[in-house]
């Protein structure tokens, strides 16, 4: 059977987590609620059957005052005449209770009643139920020994019977069970075999509140070797002959120095690859969405009949588009969780860790930090999330502090832009500067690791020491569940933070309103009384200094006067003072105050600098017509400054620009995740002011040394 | 690549017996063990943990990971890293030797390696 009858899955109710209606061990037919722990070893598919046993609904919070990942879901089941119901909490994988690690603090505290998943009360579980892999019993007992000393009522899963039976490898669980003196069922998460035993014992051990009857012996030396005997007595079949299984001779090609580099460079590029080709759909869908949205509101007030004033450019303006432009990444975000957990569960991500450690390990980073800085180069926003497979802390914020220096897809409309500016007839030289930006954000990266692990992060580079779980077929089920979870934790903050972030960047843009300027207004009553489709009148032809050779309409006059009054707008508002203000500490940059304004206002996105510059110093944003963003970026090339003769980006000025990019931190989302995924607002702060820091000294550099080496 | 059986003594089959703190040692005669660092075991070649030099979070999680004194192991990929196979179930095998039922492999740093001392099995 494969399929769980009987059982639903819901969330937990965050509110009701006692005992309610029937306290465990009661006869009465009254429904039981009870609270059962899930512990187990890391790769045993402890969380394959957590998502199994509460589908797809459980809620993902986190342990107070740590970064670890609860879940919570809740399973119903029928034991005899009564209805239980199970709270299950899914603890850190660990190898041990005993270990000085966040994980098994969490769990211990947990199972002592003083920690529960944030939104729940803290309090003892009624019950354990111990996951154990079926071809790793002898170190998976440990933990089940340390578990039975806490003479809770336990039930123990065997999971991955299905691979120990293809190996010919036969559990007795009756006689584990008797040697462990608690129910022990076979069971294979990934496929639902022995899911309904599971539940009805697990149902009917609550009800009884029976303990185990054996317990473990008390030192570690002594429980190692009871666990030993236990495996001995309970298992049966030939032996495994070291070196020669499957799993074997795939390491020995796939940690390999030269081969399993090969290999993990091959399937990280088709990793991005699927990233970058599948998810530009979905993100073009998301564009388009948020896109119509936007005219929605234009409809709502076109049909009511009203003028579009302040609520009408907050809606349109301030939520939709400032949301559009971070759910847009959701994409990518997804699909980066669902190839990585498939990746996770074959087995094969460990590997790539194991082969990328020696590469990383000079710089503080564990070889597990590769692929959060890889996936960096996609978004940050994945990359950043991602890091929560290393699995010490300070190593893990490291990752994190210095995941935003790769290039990601933002940056590369900037470098467009600016490589295009710098070497106009080059294109080789453009693409070496792009190679270049890479390599800056790779080294810029790793170094502030390195100094990071020298001092705030400081503590010994812990050496790796890595299990390597065997091969096997990636679930389905649970690579959805993960990308899911991921997606919503990702819609939540850009939903909350962002949402309210974005709302004061478009304040700051908008406000204070201004007159029209002079030019547009005169342009406007010039053609006040004609169609749009009538040629321009010469009084406009004469304001616009159009050649008298070329024919424009009236409707290319208003469109005229729409960009001088937007950039005007633009200008005058609180982030035009802003650049203004500003414009004295970026001038040893080479930056004016155009330019000053255009890097403020892409604080919240980097590619934002692109479309500012095209606003504040054409009057236009880019589009989707290419010949106009030639034509655009032509107009960016000659723009000049103040003195109407000194060119706004001149070459000194685009390698300033192209490094303060390549190394600025000018992303709202990334800082909030940062903040999120860290643990604290300071360390979105610190990376702010690091990157921001390191930026404009780059920036300094790169100006001074352009403008002695051109000049 | 040669793989040796895992071990060459015996060990406990059934029963409440504890292994003795040496099992699986190739010396005989009440010699003091030679132990070896476990980098220098080569692939295939098997061992048991005789001591480790190690700070005591890292002792604690390589213990809890399976790495104990009086672990059995096989070098499946010597080098930095290594790996390293830690058997458990140990069985005697038909024709001689011994074989396990389960088990896992831990990828190690050099720096771990280094200062896990082994002795090493006869047939290695």
């Amino acid at each position: 059977m494969n399929d769980v009858p009987s059982v639903i899955g819901t969330p937990a109710n965050s509110t009701t987590q006692t005992s309610a209606g029937g306290a465990p061990g009661t006869d009465s037919a009254e429904p039981i609620l009870s609270r059962v722990a899930l512990l187990g070893n890391p790769n045993t598919g402890k969380t394959t059957l957590f998502n199994r046993l509460t589908g797809l609904t459980h809620k993902t919070s986190n342990f107070p005052g740590t970064t670890l990942d609860a879940r919570t879901g809740r399973v119903a089941a029928q034991s005899s005449d009564q209805h239980v119901t199970i709270d299950l909490i899914d603890l850190p994988g660990v190898y041990s209770l005993e270990l000085r690690q966040q994980e098994a603090d969490v769990a211990r505290a947990v199972l002592d009643g003083e920690l529960a998943p944030a939104g729940l009360k803290a309090q003892t579980p009624d019950a354990l139920l111990i996951v154990l892999d079926a071809t790793n019993l002898g170190r998976n007992l440990v933990l089940v020994g340390e578990a039975l000393r806490r003479r809770l009522p336990t039930v123990v899963a065997v999971n991955m019977i299905d691979l120990a039976e293809k190996r010919a490898l036969r559990i007795d669980t009756g006689a584990l069970s008797a040697e462990l003196g608690c129910p022990v069922i076979a069971i294979s998460a990934r496929s639902g075999r022995g899911l309904p035993e599971l539940i009805n014992t697990l149902s009917r051990t609550l009800r009884t509140e029976a303990v185990p009857t054996r317990t473990a012996p008390g030192t570690d030396a002594e429980l190692r070797q009871w666990a030993e005997r236990t495996v001995i007595k309970a298992t049966s079949g030939p032996s495994e002959s070291i070196g020669h299984t499957f799993s074997d001779r795939a390491d020995l090609v796939l940690t390999h120095p030269l081969t399993g580099v090969l290999v993990f460079a091959l399937v990280m590029t088709g990793l991005f690859g699927a990233i970058f080709t599948a998810a530009q759909y979905p993100m073009g869908w998301i564009e388009q969405l948020f896109a119509n949205l936007g005219g929605g509101v234009d409809w709502i007030w076109a049909t009511a009949g009203w003028e579009p004033g302040l609520l009408h450019d907050l809606l349109k303006d301030g939520v939709i588009a400032g949301v559009g432009s971070t759910v847009v990444f959701l994409p990518q975000i997804c699909l980066l969780f669902f190839l990585i957990s498939l990746l996770e569960d074959t087995g094969y991500l460990a590997r790539a860790a194991f082969v990328m450690d020696r590469a990383l390990r000079p710089f503080g980073l564990p070889g597990h930090a590769f692929v959060p800085l890889l996936s960096s180069h996609a978004c940050a926003l994945p990359g950043i999330m991602s890091a929560r497979s290393i699995p010490d802390s300070r190593e893990r914020l490291a990752t994190i502090l210095v995941a935003p220096f790769m290039t990601c897809s933002a940056r590369l409309p900037v470098y467009v832009l600016l490589t295009g500016l710098l070497f106009k007839d080059s294109p080789w030289l453009a693409a070496a500067a792009f190679v270049g930006c890479y390599a800056l954000g790779i080294l810029a990266g790793v170094f502030s690791a390195l100094l990071a692990r020298r001092t705030i992060l400081r503590g010994s580079t812990r050496p790796m020491a890595l299990e390597l779980p065997s091969y096997k077929l990636p679930s389905l089920r649970n690579a959805v569940s993960s990308t899911i979870e991921r997606g919503m934790v990702f819609i939540k903050k850009a939903g909350t933070a962002i949402l309210a972030i974005c709302i004061i960047l478009w304040w700051l843009g908008s406000f204070p309103k201004v007159e029209p300027p002079t030019q547009a207004v005169e342009l406007r009553q010039s053609v006040s009384a004609l169609a749009e489709t009538e040629a321009a009148p010469a009084a406009a032809r004469t304001k616009m200094g159009t050649p008298a050779d070329e024919q424009i309409t009236v409707a290319d006059v208003i469109a005229r006067a729409d960009r001088i009054e937007h950039a005007h707008a633009k200008s005058s508002s609180f982030m035009g003072m802003l650049g203004r203000t500003a414009q004295p500490a970026f001038a040893p940059l080479g930056y004016d105050w155009q330019l000053t304004v255009g890097v403020i206002a892409s604080f919240a996105a980097r590619e934002v600098f692109v479309s500012t510059m095209s606003v504040v110093i054409a009057g236009e944003e880019e589009g989707d017509d290419e010949a106009r963003n030639q034509t655009l970026r032509q107009e960016l090339a000659t723009a000049t400054r103040a003195d109407g003769i000194t060119p706004i980006f001149n070459p000194a000025t685009c390698w300033s620009l192209l490094v303060f990019y390549v190394l600025a931190m000018q992303c709202l989302p990334t800082l909030v995740v940062t903040a999120r995924e860290a643990g604290h607002a300071k360390w979105a702060l610190l990376q702010l002011v690091w990157m921001t820091l390191v930026a404009y000294l780059g920036a300094l550099a790169a100006y001074h040394i352009a403008s002695s080496l051109l000049s | 690549m040669r793989y040796a059986s895992v071990m060459a003594t015996s060990s406990p089959q059934s029963g409440d017996q504890s292994l003795p703190a040496d099992a699986g040692c190739a010396c005989t005669g009440g010699k003091a063990c030679p132990t070896v660092s476990l980098c220098v075991l080569r692939p295939g070649q098997g061992g048991v943990i005789a001591s480790a030099d190690l700070a005591q979070d890292d002792a604690s999680l390589l213990a809890a990971m399976g790495l104990a004194v009086g672990s059995r192991i096989v070098m499946c990929r010597s080098g930095e890293p290594c790996i390293v196979a830690v058997v458990s179930g140990v069985t005697a095998q038909d024709g001689g030797g011994e074989g396990c039922r389960c088990a896992s492999r831990i990828g190690l740093a050099r720096p771990l390696a280094a200062k896990i001392q082994v002795t090493p099995s006869s047939e290695g």
